[in-house]
């Protein structure tokens, strides 16, 4: 090729490409309907709900399929969904669904008593795999599935557990999903979910985009919206310049940052609490922590409020005890001890460590949900706070593979950074990481052992009345906050950012978005 | 000739099974355990055990690497940690996005790096000269993530010319033929898609070509004032050639050579800086798919991406070795 | 060919590029003393000021000062790039030099295994090795020193083989020289302008490099003022305060480019042209 005319096939090039510049703009305007869509960090694990257990997944799952019982909207309340009623027989260990009968699966098959039987029972022994992450724990309490009549579904469980039906209520595991699809689709089920809900599955461009359509033959209020795309765009950045230029509508992820500069750009911001609890705990089976007078001396040294208002600037709110406040049976009215530096003296001497003591403090090096800071910053935060008090610590980071490990192996008079995020929104999610009998299956991070709190968990498991069940989980959180195992933190929140003309989505403090009446 | 192509085959699978080695070798070292990636808090050890089990990680490390080289022959490289999806399948979904930025980066940064190469071989003008000499040193060391960054944030975000992530405006995707993206939308006609593409596809490439074409004009340059020193190209001087005919008509031909053959190992610089530039951009392709794997933890992918990548690499030399070996006779007695 | 480089090569220009080095180490040395602020000390009531004449590189999101943070990242990224090129260097020119020297079997087998690490895209390589270490400044530091090894062993190789076979050695060695003595007289003399030449170079790719992995988030992280990590963290206000990113791209740039030159000025400097190709 001469020079000349190469030069010349550059100049074309360049032409091209501004051109295409100039006319993409006009050309992505011709296109109609407008989708709705949201932005997320990640691309979901997968779509089968039997096998997935993060949030980006759920966030999708939850648009898909149905649940025998769902959630109320701002709260981890039960309400009819799948099924029309519920009834629990005198046992305690038999529960009865009457199902809706107007139901169909997004393939065309009936939703009935079968699928849900079939969706239970691959999830239950000898069909249980060991990579289900969920199946364990949503369908443990169940001994058997019995189909009744067509729209009838009998669980039995093995023995009573009343927090049972907040399971079936959980965007993972707990989703029926189509038994025809399952078995046309196998593994692939995760590429190709067939659910019962608002949206049906389109398409998945992994790394991009996953694109859902309205079910036309939905059994609720029809969706408003034609069309529901997920993005997925690891930086917050782009989520933000994507929202802002009106690529996308609705994003979450938001650091706290950057929550002003979206309002001040017109976009509108909503916080909804998390269902999670950020602590820093203390390994309570060995001197010096098993004595309940150090651990309220360590607490009343740290500056809760202020700790977690300088790290999570609005994105946390302090905790006020181990249940996040939307939680039923939680007790807005427990209060931890208030920060006191010369109260905390006069009990660390009262307890015979007034000379001050050195321990270790466990973190972990990654962000976490309810800690989006990472367990490092965390840790010294508190460290700084308890220098106050004459108590030197070294910190030991520990990357978050190893990180249950260590804290299990932990030995007496070392503390850690933790947190948990709540499965099923039942108080007895968050409080039974205090039973003894937890220890061993290393939930109970702190190695808190208190025979009342075991008998009032127990009894809680089996009581159905909700004012007794209230009583029960008040007292155990008054205990709790009390003996103070942990130093309650915060819970941090779900932020999410929207452009105005969109309306009528629903944040749940679980974390996902319900896109059924969504407007825009 | 087709001993050459033998020879070289013979040095290639010593490597192949060297990389092979390697990946095993540093997935044995870690002995990662999948159960927290899998299965998360919620499960116990029985079910840690049965899962280890499951995967065959309880089976001494030879019996492991023999399932390994079987599945890596045998076209079946595992399953994804946390998609349950089969690994070569997703890698080969991804690869398309890759191919398709590093293919034009490549052609855009052979047809500038040769260009400017050869005029700053050539010219006599000493202010071209010393710009391209800092140009190519500049090219060379702006870092691909800083660069990215510079203009996502310009042309993306502030003047808003270009889109800030991914391949195709989401509503748009063409029909999905080969994967790449340019070509699907040329074989279905779908040109608004087309329009679509290429914007999406401007800032990338550009980010990528610069470092690369920047290398290519360097090795250009040495090569042609190599050639051009040599005694034969004196003599065609001195016949009284006109300069340019000198120029393009000998030292090209015969300068160019060297620069073609570093194809292969331009190729492997080039999917390093696509792993930065593919996270910018939010491009899904593999590079993207590493950093996640890498930060969750996904050993079958992370395996997965560097026998994908060494495979490609391996395969480009020796067709880029081969095809220069065939059109170029000087070549075959390297 | 030194008359085609004006200004960028040549002796000259190796003097300029030295001082340009030399003022980044120190920089790097000096950074406590440089630094104004405590580059890890927040103070959100002044977050994300621009430059101005108490912060010349203004403030990043938890108001700490950013040209602080600048400083003292020139320690973490130079310490970076000397214990990476160190660790390289090292055993780089000794698999060289063995592979070189003995020729044959020893040859082969060092080269595949060169050959197998550079099949691999060096950031894809040190991912991997991310991924099995876990992710970490440390870490990012040992992958980088690991992915740089081939280019060194290949380089020394080359050039051991060259001298190896030369007539002067020959000369020695008829003369009754022990082996030892003469590859501590002759050859590795002879090598050290090479090594040299190239372990600045590659001074300029271990920086970027581990800065790309801090970027990438398998480095060093937050809150660590490393260049890298410090661009990333600063994406997310690119548009609210482009200083965050303007101020850490430079630094890399320029140190990047310093060291680069530097071993480009110095190639032309010590290595006669005939060494060159």
């Amino acid at each position: 090729m001469k020079p000349s005319k190469f030069a010349r096939f550059l100049v074309a090039i360049v032409l091209v490409t501004l051109f295409a510049a100039t006319t993409c703009t006009t050309a992505q305007q011709n296109a109609s309907p407008k989708p709705l869509v949201f932005a997320q960090g990640a691309d979901p694990r997968g779509l089968d709900p039997a096998y997935v257990d993060d949030g980006e997944s759920a966030k999708i799952l939850v648009n898909i399929c149905d649940t025998l019982v769902r959630y109320a909207p701002e709260s981890t309340e039960l309400k009819p969904s799948l099924a029309r009623d519920w009834s629990l027989d005198s046992s305690g260990t038999i529960w009865t669904f009457h199902l809706r009968e107007d139901v169909v699966f997004h393939d065309g098959t009936k939703f009935n008593a079968e699928a849900v039987k079939f969706s239970v029972d691959r999830q239950l022994a000898p069909n249980r795999t060991s990579d289900m992450p969920y199946a364990s724990f949503t369908f443990g309490p169940v001994d058997h599935v019995e189909v009744v009549d067509e729209y009838t579904v009998r669980f039995h469980l093995k023995e009573p557990y009343t927090p049972f039906l907040s399971n079936l209520a959980m965007a993972v595991a707990a989703p029926i999903v189509s038994p025809a699809a399952a078995a046309k689709y196998g593994d692939k089920l995760m590429q190709n979910p067939v659910g019962t809900g608002p949206f049906r599955f389109v398409r998945w461009d992994k790394g991009q985009q996953i694109v859902l359509e309205r079910n036309a033959s939905y059994w609720g209020d029809l969706p408003k919206i034609t069309k529901l795309i997920f993005l997925f765009r690891r930086d917050e950045s782009t989520r933000v310049s994507e929202l802002l230029v009106g690529d996308s509508d609705i994003i979450d992820g938001i650091s706290p940052a950057m929550v002003d500069v979206l309002k001040r750009s017109g976009m509108s911001i909503i916080s909804s609490p998390g269902m999670n609890i950020n602590y820093f705990g203390f390994i309570c089976s060995g001197p010096p922590f098993d004595n309940p007078t150090v651990r309220k001396a360590i607490t009343m040294a740290i500056q809760r409020d202020t700790l977690v208002g300088h790290l999570y600037r609005g994105i946390a709110q302090l905790a006020n005890g181990p249940v996040p406040p939307f939680i039923l049976e939680n007790t807005s009215g427990t209060q931890p001890y208030k920060y006191n530096l010369e109260k905390a003296k006069e009990l660390l001497t009262e307890a015979g460590l007034g000379h001050g003591f050195r321990f270790t403090i466990l973190a972990y090096v990654n962000p976490r949900p309810y800690n989006p800071l990472g367990g490092e910053r965390l840790a010294t935060a508190i460290q700084a706070d308890l220098r106050q008090l004459g108590i030197e610590t070294d910190i030991r980071v520990i990357p978050w593979k190893d990180y249950r490990n260590a804290v299990f192996e932990a030995e007496p008079g070392t503390a850690f950074v933790y947190g948990w995020v709540g499965d099923n929104g039942d108080a007895d999610n968050f409080l039974s990481l205090f039973e003894s009998k937890e220890i061993t299956s290393s939930l109970n991070k702190a190695k808190y052992s208190n025979s009342e709190v075991d008998a009032l968990l127990q009894e809680g498991r089996l009581t159905t009345d909700p004012t007794r069940r209230q009583q029960i989980y008040s007292r155990i959180q008054e205990i709790i906050v009390e003996e103070a195992p942990w130093v309650f933190l915060s819970h941090s929140q779900v932020l999410v950012a929207h452009r105005p003309e969109v309306k009528d989505f629903v944040v749940h403090p679980t974390g996902v978005i319900f896109f059924k009446n969504a407007r825009k | 000739m087709l001993k050459y192509i033998l020879r070289r085959l013979s040095q290639i699978f010593p490597v192949v099974f060297g990389v092979t080695a390697l990946v095993m070798f540093l997935l044995r070292v870690s002995t990662p355990d999948p159960g927290a990636l899998i299965v998360g808090q919620r499960a116990g050890g029985q079910q840690l055990t049965a899962l280890r089990a499951d995967l065959g990680l309880d089976l001494p490390w030879y019996r492991q690497f023999c399932n390994f080289i079987y599945g890596v022959v045998t076209g079946d490289w595992g399953q994804s940690y946390m998609t349950k999806t089969p690994v070569l399948p997703e890698l080969l979904d991804r690869a398309a996005a890759t191919i398709e930025l590093s293919l034009l980066t490549m052609a855009v940064s052979l047809a500038f790096g040769i260009l400017l190469g050869t005029i700053g071989a050539v010219t006599k003008n000493k202010l071209w000269s010393w710009l391209i000499a800092a140009g190519t040193s500049l090219g060379l060391s702006i870092p691909g993530f800083g660069l990215s960054l510079l203009l996502v944030t310009g042309f993306g975000v502030t003047m808003r010319l270009v889109p800030v992530a991914g391949r195709v405006g989401f509503e748009l995707a063409p029909t999905h033929h080969t994967g790449l993206l340019v070509l699907d939308s040329l074989f279905t006609r779908n040109w608004s898609a087309l329009v679509s593409v290429i914007h999406h596809l401007l800032l990338p490439t550009l980010t990528l070509s610069i470092p690369t074409g920047a290398i290519i004009a360097r090795i250009t340059r040495l090569s042609l004032l190599e050639v051009v020193s040599h005694d034969y190209i004196r003599t065609a001087r001195a016949k009284g050639l006109r300069s340019k005919t000198v120029v393009y008509k000998h030292a090209l031909r015969n300068g160019l050579p060297p620069v073609l053959a570093t194809i292969g190992i331009q190729w492997s610089r080039l999917l390093s800086g696509a792993m930065v530039v593919e996270t910018v951009f939010a491009w899904p392709g593999l590079g993207l798919l590493l950093v996640d794997a890498v930060q969750s933890g996904d050993f079958p992918i992370i395996q997965g991406i560097v026998l994908i990548t060494a495979f490609a690499y391996t395969v480009v030399s020796l067709v880029v070795d081969v095809l220069c070996a065939l059109t170029l006779p000087a070549v075959r007695y390297i | 060919m030194a008359r085609l480089g004006i200004g960028i090569y040549g002796a000259r220009s190796t003097a300029i590029w030295l001082a340009a080095t030399l003022v980044v180490i120190t920089i790097a040395i000096c950074a406590p003393w440089l630094a104004p602020c405590d580059p890890y000390e927040a103070h959100l009531e002044r977050a994300l000021l621009g430059p101005s004449r108490e912060h010349w590189f203004g403030t990043d999101e938890y108001g700490r000062d950013v040209f602080s943070r600048i400083v003292h990242g020139a320690r973490i990224s130079l310490r970076a790039g000397f214990v990476s090129v160190s660790t390289s260097c090292g055993i780089g020119t000794v698999l060289g030099g063995l592979a070189g020297y003995f020729g044959g079997k020893t040859d082969g087998f060092i080269m595949r295994l060169m050959d197998g690490i550079m099949a691999i895209p060096s950031l894809v390589l040190a991912a991997a090795v991310l991924a099995v270490l876990g992710t970490g400044l440390e870490n990012g530091i040992t992958a980088v020193s690991l992915v740089l090894i081939p280019d060194y062993a290949r380089t020394i190789r080359a050039r051991v083989t060259a001298i190896r076979n030369a007539q002067y050695i020959e000369a020695a060695r008829s003369l009754g020289n022990s082996e030892l003595r003469i590859v501590g007289r002759h050859i590795l003399p002879n090598t050290a302008p090479l090594i040299i030449t190239r372990a600045a170079a590659g001074m300029s790719t271990a920086i970027v490099d581990t800065a790309a992995l801090g970027f990438l988030g398998l480095g060093a992280t937050a809150p660590t003022a490393e260049w890298g990590a410090m661009l990333a963290g600063a994406r997310t206000y690119a548009f609210l305060s482009p200083h965050l990113l303007l101020f850490p791209g430079l630094a890399i740039t320029v140190t990047g480019l310093s060291f680069n030159l530097l071993g480009d000025a110095l190639s032309k400097a010590l290595i006669p042209p005939q060494n060159l190709s």
